[in-house]
């Protein structure tokens, strides 16, 4: 066990300077010269433009300016942006933000998926899940921003039961709205999973033994159904972590939020390269570690999957 | 038979009982009626069933897939699957009828009075949960016992069951388990609360003979020693026979015939009953024959040299053949070494088929018998050539077979047909049943479209099929259809050597003996020669000519049919007899 985490791990050094070296050779390849446009229409001074140039690197070739990048990360130098500020300042600001939003999301995702998927399978064939798959469809079939703005102003603006906008203080009450909207799509997914999951064991041999052996119908679902059917939600959920914290560029500006997405998109258009590749680089790790974090709790779930 | 004891002398406390109407029976299903609902309208699956139980007693019901046994054991326990529901009868467990009671009411009786040992012990275990968890849960919810004591319970229960060193196995999952240990957990199960009456329901046709005789054995003992009656649903008569006092035979939803068991094995009154004691494999001890051997033989020879002269035809130059006589197979000193993959850098090493010789003779049948695990199908892959061979070889019509090159493995194919166990499996659902059968010869070249239709109307009409089975697909077929599409698809090409594994063990005993006459009828007709692994003995006395007995890779006897049932000369081989349910059982006609 401590073996397969240690490899794990360890396979991760190679992703990493893969992910980095392509992205940061996709940033560079980019059209348009951004030192140029920070001066905007005037021309800048000469000298200056050289100047800067020293000061980032940008006069080195590709692969000396990766190098020299790559150290900076190795120290906990992520450099620093356009605007001065350190890059790891920015990450600061904008990461635990996104954090406990796409939190929110999983917790929506996961209490309300797996719930309603569950009564949904225990009742195949019935109003609640008749309605519940065709709502779910309806989630997945309209756009993330309808969802958004939809919600904004109807719960927001109109019954005004949620804050509409996130203000400075990022409270968890003001989060709760977006955090929905960015769970609405995988919740809906979540929900026909479990649905699917809890249908297909109902029916399971093992099931009807249990019902056998005499036990109560709530401990036939909970003990061998629920668990069972868990499985694959889980492995669903796990992956789903890395894709809330970079997809939440739509949701974030929505609601004014001033997390990964918005820093990101908003360094993408000025070309800010250092600020894209440190961003990129660590939701990339943070990808990885969600996914050995599913596959370990895959084994926790399903005894027969050892790892060695 | 020289194995043959004097019958029931090895079941002590046999004792024969038609009367009991003394006695309260246990379970009295009267006038059963149960239907599924299906496309809007309603299916009946069982249509009158009556059986009485009485307490203590071993009551077998017998019929093929289908005949509602199984449904009306499930009504029984108030069990039934999907939109199955009692439309009418009445089913009286201690004289209350349960036929329509509640959930609470089946709660309490489940578990507590009625146990059930279910089929398939692979699918009847929860796998995210511990054995003796599995066990204990049993014992809690019945009110047995709880808390540690279940634990030590568990572990007796398991012991009881026949599972050695239990306490440390109601720590392991039931993948790190054996099909005949997790049989024996769910028996532990079953009869964890000391119910009245236990349902098994097929409880071991899913194991290698051995394993089962071993596993009825110790049920048996255990429900005498506890007094339990045992409702025994079976498709296998001469399983019934040997274990029940009192047997009801199922058809199409319907009691045929039921009385006590001998009396309905050699007496039969039902004609169905009839049909069914003639095909049960078990009981029957004769080869099937339909032609003089030697005129069999005769025609083996001339398709075989009719192949040749297609051969040379083809490719204008006579491949190099070793003289092997008669023998269209030759196998010498094979062996397989499997890698298996994970602990260590060199993986660990699984001798699968360990230097292994037989030959087969031209329009013969040769049997290749073994449990799961002896190497019999690994041995039948090496002669199709689908197998690489880690060592040794298989001359088919003196050639090996390492040494064929692209084109003459490609006419080998022709040659050698398989046929498996499975005929869901091995027909591709999208495929119509004529492109099925058209498919090799297709591939092969053979003829044009409208020669090619005519040739696949040929063979629907030799595997005994209405030509307008060609439009349908594999899913409108019933089992035994479809393995008759396998058979004609084999026959597309003119082989002369049939690899069948397995290619009855998945049918009902009824259509088991049609398939079977079938491959006989058609190996005198056509001369053809057939390899069939199987792991039922009863099928190898009826259509074998010879018998390779294998164990753990390695061949333990090889001898003519005859021989090797007359006259077993290793212990395994006399095991394996021996464990042929109803072996013992002298039939009357």
């Amino acid at each position: 066990m401590v073996w397969y985490v240690g490899r794990r791990l360890l396979q991760m050094v190679p992703v990493f300077f893969g992910a980095t070296l392509l992205i940061y050779a996709m940033v560079f390849l980019l059209p348009g010269d951004p030192i140029r446009a920070l001066f905007g229409e005037r021309p800048p001074p000469p000298g200056v433009l050289e100047q800067i140039r020293a000061e980032y690197n940008l006069d080195k070739p590709f692969i000396v300016q990766y190098l020299l990048y790559v150290k900076g990360i190795l120290t906990l130098d992520f450099g620093t942006a356009f605007t001065g500020r350190p890059v790891v300042e920015l990450m600061a600001n904008a990461f635990p933000v996104t954090i406990r939003l796409a939190l929110i999301a999983l917790a929506v995702e996961a209490v309300f998926g797996i719930g309603f998927g569950l009564i949904a399978g225990l009742r195949r064939g019935g109003f609640f899940d008749a309605t519940v798959l065709i709502v779910s469809l309806i989630v997945i079939a309209i756009p993330i921003f309808v969802i958004g703005f939809v919600a904004q102003f109807v719960i927001g603006l109109k019954l005004e039961l949620l804050p509409a906008t996130v203000g400075q203080e990022e409270s968890w009450r003001q989060l709760l709205l977006p955090g929905i909207v960015l769970g609405a799509t995988s919740f809906a997914y979540v929900l026909r999973l479990t649905r699917n999951s809890v249908a297909d064991n109902l029916s399971a041999d093992h099931v009807r033994t249990a019902t056998a052996k005499g036990l109560s119908r709530p401990r036939v679902v909970s003990v061998h159904v629920l668990r069972n059917s868990l499985i694959p939600v889980v492995t669903f959920l796990g992956t789903d972590l890395g894709a809330l914290m970079a997809g939440a560029i739509v949701t974030e500006g929505i609601f004014n939020v001033n997390g990964v997405g918005g820093t990101l998109y908003q360094a993408v258009i000025r070309g800010q390269g250092t600020t894209v590749v440190s961003f990129v680089t660590v939701l990339v790790m943070v990808y990885l570690l969600a996914s050995l974090l599913v596959d370990l709790l895959y084994a926790v779930l399903d005894p027969r999957i050892r790892y060695a | 038979m020289s194995h043959a004891v004097p019958a029931g002398s090895d079941r002590p406390g046999w004792v024969q009982r038609t009367d009991r109407d003394d006695t309260q029976p246990l379970l009295d299903v009267r006038d059963l009626h149960v239907t599924f609902r299906s496309n809007g309208r309603d299916v009946p699956a069982v249509q009158g069933a009556s059986l009485t139980v009485y307490p203590g007693q071993t009551v077998a019901v017998v019929g093929e897939s289908g005949s509602g046994k199984s449904t009306s054991a499930m009504a029984v326990m108030g069990l039934l699957p999907g939109t199955g529901r009692v439309t009418s009868g009445q089913i009286l467990f201690e004289g209350k009828d349960i036929a329509r009671a509640g959930q609470r009411e089946m709660m309490a009786l489940r578990g507590k009075s009625i146990g059930l040992v279910p089929q398939d012990p692979m699918s009847n275990l929860n796998p995210v949960w511990t054995i003796g968890y599995q066990v204990r849960e049993a014992l809690i919810a019945n009110g047995v016992a709880s808390g540690a004591a279940a634990k030590r319970r568990a572990a007796e229960l398991l012991e009881e069951a026949g599972l050695a060193d239990a306490e440390r196995r109601t720590k392991q999952y039931p993948h790190e388990f054996s099909g005949g240990m997790r049989q024996r957990t769910l028996i532990a199960i079953g009869l964890a609360a000391r119910p009245r009456l236990l349902i098994a329901d097929e409880p071991t046709s899913a194991l290698d003979v051995t394993v089962q005789r071993q596993i009825l054995d110790h049920l048996d003992g255990l429900t005498r020693e506890l007094g339990t009656a045992v409702l025994l649903i079976t498709h296998d008569l001469g399983l019934a026979a040997e274990r029940a006092e009192h047997i009801v035979v199922m058809y199409k939803g319907r009691v045929a015939e039921s009385g006590p068991a001998l009396e309905v094995l050699q007496d039969p009154q039902h004609p169905y009953t009839k049909r069914l004691v003639q095909a049960a494999p078990s009981l029957s001890s004769r080869r099937i024959t339909s032609a003089v051997r030697s005129e069999v033989l005769e025609r083996a020879e001339r398709a075989a040299e009719e192949a040749h002269a297609r051969v040379e035809a083809a490719d204008g130059v006579h491949a190099p053949v070793a003289d092997t006589g008669h023998d269209v197979i030759r196998v010498e000193n094979l062996t397989k070494v499997f890698t298996l993959r994970g602990s260590g850098v060199r993986g660990e090493q699984l001798k699968a088929v360990d230097d292994v010789s037989f030959s087969v003779r031209r329009g013969t049948t040769m049997a290749i018998v073994g449990e799961s695990g002896s190497g019999k199908s690994t041995v039948a892959q090496m002669v199709l050539n689908l197998l690489p061979i880690t060592s040794g070889r298989v001359l088919f019509d003196g050639v090996d077979l390492t040494k064929l090159d692209k084109r003459q493995r490609f006419d080998f194919r022709r040659r050698v047909q398989p046929i498996f166990q499975n005929p869901y499996g091995s027909l591709d659902p999208t495929y119509s049943i004529y492109r099925s059968i058209e498919e090799p010869l297709r591939v092969h070249k053979v003829g044009d479209a409208k020669s090619r239709e005519a040739r696949v109307r040929d063979l629907l009409d030799k595997v005994s099929l209405p030509t307008s089975t060609m439009r349908r697909f594999p899913n409108e077929l019933s089992g035994g259809q479809r393995q008759r599409v396998a058979i004609a698809r084999a026959l597309a090409l003119q082989p002369e050597v049939l690899v069948c594994d397995e290619a009855v063990s998945a049918l009902d005993v009824l259509v088991q003996a049609q398939i079977l006459t079938l491959l006989n009828d058609l190996q005198a007709q056509l001369g053809l020669s057939y390899l069939f692994i199987t792991h039922d003995l009863g099928v190898v006395r009826q259509i074998a000519d010879d018998v390779c007995v294998m164990q753990k890779g390695r061949l333990v006897e090889a001898a003519t049919t005859d021989e090797v049932f007359a006259n077993p000369r290793q212990a395994y081989t006399r095991q394996l007899l021996d464990a042929i349910p109803g072996g013992s059982i002298a039939l009357g006609a």
